[in-house]
């Protein structure tokens, strides 16, 4: 039959249906609970590494060396370092996160660095300590060098959850290896949409929430 | 910066209050039962039907993992429970827990494999359907003369094999002590799926294991070898269960939907699977209305 | 787990023969190089011409988006299922993978270029030509070369991931090894794949010290205030 017949016969099963919906939950899951967890660790890191130059240093290298670890070599051995059963899907979740945050430090300490000197001197002349100052003027600055770190961090996650179909976990990824097994190409394509799809979306909803955090830069100049 | 607390804050429990997944990875709590498959094709499919079959008895946390490796992983899963129940195969499995066994009939593989299992694992009853590993090749090099493993074991040397990454520690030995058996090459591929099929098709391997039940063997001409002296002992479908996760009632509906599982229907639910491409759930809901296993 | 790994390296069996580690080494490197002169070829002329003439960019940049976000099993198994054929299957798909970071980093180097030198540069009498080739290009170099050494480690490790559909390399190790839980080949997998990519990011260090020009790298020092070696 028809490639079209045939994915019309694939949607055309409830069970199938309800099934690509419940990948489409799991993966955005996996997917955005890293990138949240991610944001958190790297501000955290960017901070420190701001406020100590060897610390500075030290993030970067660790960052990039972490970065640097292909995808499926980190989420292999994820279960061996902290000891999770080898199903569980917490080892993309933690392998996601460490990737999230080793891409978000240098974006975290760039904005920061371009956080002009001024503005940084008149918030403590008003009377901010460090830790007010970072959260109420360093930390909103940032958000547009910020977000759009976060964006490829979003995108790239996304593409990587389907990865850890060979590692036995859920999402989208499950439509890949059941179509290459069974050489049917319909679940393959909906897959490759639908991640797609996903990844459009999230970016939108980031763009938006950028906006959201920055209504400065939207001011008449 | 209230804004970006309050968005944080809301990002946090947005994500964190339902996970989706949480079910999935242990498998400790009683009364969620998780039911695994190894990398085989049909695996996935008697998955679905134990479940089927499961909540049809009134249990009620059922969930049906995607594929995962082979027998070692599924094993492992077993005992730390995160997999409850696996569909297996008698004579590998016995193959797996005694390496050095000589049985090789149905009734044979099945008396051991319960003798010898291991505590903390259980087998339920036997279904009489079989999924036997065969040896293959294309049409052209049977054409030749080549019927039986003993005529392949002449051969060998100056033959390609292809098969799941396991089957060299598995039968490397065993097929040298009986058909004098050493071929040229064993490659990986994958476990009879579309890489061992695929490079039969090419020629990249000239003899391939493929299983019994798997409709690509006809779709695509190979030919079978007839194993002359029963390297490859029986296979019957067996559910593996980890020990103390299921009740007696749910024990029963599975014996059930053995009793009623024989070549023939698994051989058809694999056409249904893999050629007609059905949705493995649909299949196997029309399989347990079939034989009547629904409450 | 340590003097596992350590015994597995340490046996000569898995350091001869189709299935040693020299030959997967050498397999994976030979993907991730073929994949990447490819995805050069397409992509540095075209990155070159849309980043001199300005023409085009914002289509290259949603398309080259739209690209980076295709799952790479997806990517995979549909090539491998129109083709049959696991090594052609994979090469297009490292290709199209490789070929967005190139292209943004290509594009994006161009764009950085300061008008004010080109226009300079004009001024003083070069042809279209020159100035690409002797101003913007040499000004652009950390950029793209940055995308190219995005592209290799994007290569390196979906090779990995392509021996899922009978690929060698590698991965082979990774997915085999994952198959019978023989954690020691698993975990050697997972080291020699991240040797690799670190190997090939340092060499990218080099290349990069070694061919931009002491100027470009000095200017882009003063304009982001950190410190770098004359």
């Amino acid at each position: 039959m028809s490639f079209f017949e045939e994915f019309g016969r694939y949607l055309s099963s409830a069970n199938s249906r309800v099934q690509i919906l419940g990948d489409l939950g799991d993966h955005v899951y996996l997917a955005l609970l890293p990138l949240v967890i991610g944001i958190v660790l790297a501000i955290a890191a960017g901070w420190l590494g701001h406020r100590w130059p060897p610390a500075r240093q030290v993030l970067t290298v660790l960052a990039n060396l972490l970065y640097t670890i292909p995808s499926l070599a980190l989420f292999v051995v994820i279960p061996g370092l902290i000891g999770s059963k080898i199903l569980d899907s917490v080892n993309v979740v933690v392998a996601l996160t460490i990737y999230t945050t080793a891409l978000l430090v240098r974006p975290v300490l760039d904005a920061l660095d371009a956080v002009p000197p001024p503005v940084v001197a008149a918030a403590t002349a008003v009377g901010y300590k460090p830790l007010r100052r970072f959260f109420a003027v360093e930390l909103p600055l940032s958000v547009p060098v910020l977000a759009a770190g976060v964006r490829v961090a979003s995108v790239s996650n996304i593409s990587l959850v389907s990865v850890g179909a060979l590692i036995g976990t859920g999402g989208l990824g499950v439509l890949f290896t059941d179509g290459f097994q069974r050489e049917y190409f319909s679940p393959i394509v909906v897959g490759i949409v639908l991640t797609l799809l996903l990844a459009l979306v999230v970016d939108l909803i980031l763009v938006g929430l950028r906006n959201l955090l920055t209504p400065w830069t939207r001011v008449a100049a | 910066m209230k804004r970006l607390a309050s968005l944080v804050a809301v990002l946090v429990l947005a994500v964190s209050c339902g996970n989706p997944l949480a079910g999935g990875g242990e498998g400790g709590a009683t009364g969620d039962i998780i039911i695994g498959a190894s990398d085989v094709g049909e695996s996935l499919l008697l998955a679905q039907i134990y479940a089927g079959a499961l909540k049809n008895a009134g249990a009620a946390n059922v969930t049906v993992r995607p594929p995962v490796g082979s027998r070692e992983v599924v094993v492992k899963a077993l005992q730390d429970k995160s997999l409850s129940v696996v569909p297996d195969y008698s004579g590998n499995l016995l193959r797996y827990f005694d390496k050095e066994t000589s049985a090789t009939t149905s009734q044979d593989v099945y008396a051991q494999l319960r003798q010898k299992i291991p505590a903390g694992f259980e087998v339920l009853d036997q279904a009489p359907a079989e999924d036997k590993d065969l040896l293959v090749v294309g049409a052209q090099l049977a054409a030749t003369g080549v019927k039986t493993f003993s005529d392949l074991g002449r051969r060998c040397g100056e033959l390609v094999f292809g098969g799941p990454g396991q089957w060299s520690s598995r039968w490397k030995d065993k097929i040298k002590a009986l058909y004098g058996c050493e071929f040229k090459e064993i490659r990986t591929t994958d476990t009879g799926g579309p890489v061992t099929v695929a490079a039969l098709k090419s020629g990249d391997v000239q003899v391939a294991d493929l299983f019994s039940t798997s409709s690509t063997i006809a779709a695509n001409g190979f030919v079978p070898l007839v194993d002359d002296k029963n390297m490859f002992p029986a296979q019957n479908i067996v559910p593996l269960v980890a020990k103390g996760t299921l009740s007696p009632a749910e024990v029963a509906a599975l014996n059930r939907v053995s009793a009623a599982l024989t070549t023939e229907q698994l051989t058809r639910l694999n056409v249904e699977f893999t050629e007609e491409k059905r949705n493995p759930l649909d299949i196997a809901e029309d399989f347990l209305a079939r034989n009547n296993l629904k409450s | 787990m340590i003097t596992d790994l350590f015994r597995w390296f340490g046996d000569p069996a898995h350091w001869s023969g189709p299935d040693g580690i020299p030959q997967r080494l050498l397999e994976h490197l030979g993907y991730t190089a073929l994949s990447l002169v490819i995805a050069l070829v397409i992509a540095v002329p075209l990155g070159l011409f849309v980043g001199h003439t300005g023409r085009g960019g914002v289509a290259l940049v949603s398309a080259g988006n739209a690209i980076r976000a295709l799952p790479t099993l997806g990517l995979v198994t549909f090539l491998f299922l129109l083709f049959t054929e696991s090594v052609t299957s994979t090469i297009i798909g490292l290709v199209v993978l490789a070929v967005p970071p190139i292209l943004a980093g290509t594009y994006a180097g161009l764009q950085a270029t300061d008008h004010g030198v080109v226009d300079a540069a004009e001024g003083v009498g070069m042809t279209g030509w020159q100035r690409l080739w002797k101003v913007e290009v040499p000004i652009s170099l950390p950029l793209v070369l940055g995308g190219i050494r995005n592209a290799v480690l994007q290569l390196v490790a979906t090779a990995a991931v392509a021996a899922y559909v009978g690929l060698g390399g590698l991965g082979r190790f990774l997915l085999d090894g994952l198959a019978i839980l023989d954690y020691s080949e698993v975990i050697a997998g997972a080291v020699l794949t991240t040797l690799l990519a670190i190997v090939l990011d340092v060499l990218f260090a080099l290349v990069n010290r070694a061919l931009v020009p002491r100027g470009v790298r000095l200017a882009t020092a003063a304009a982001t205030g950190k410190k770098v070696a004359a």
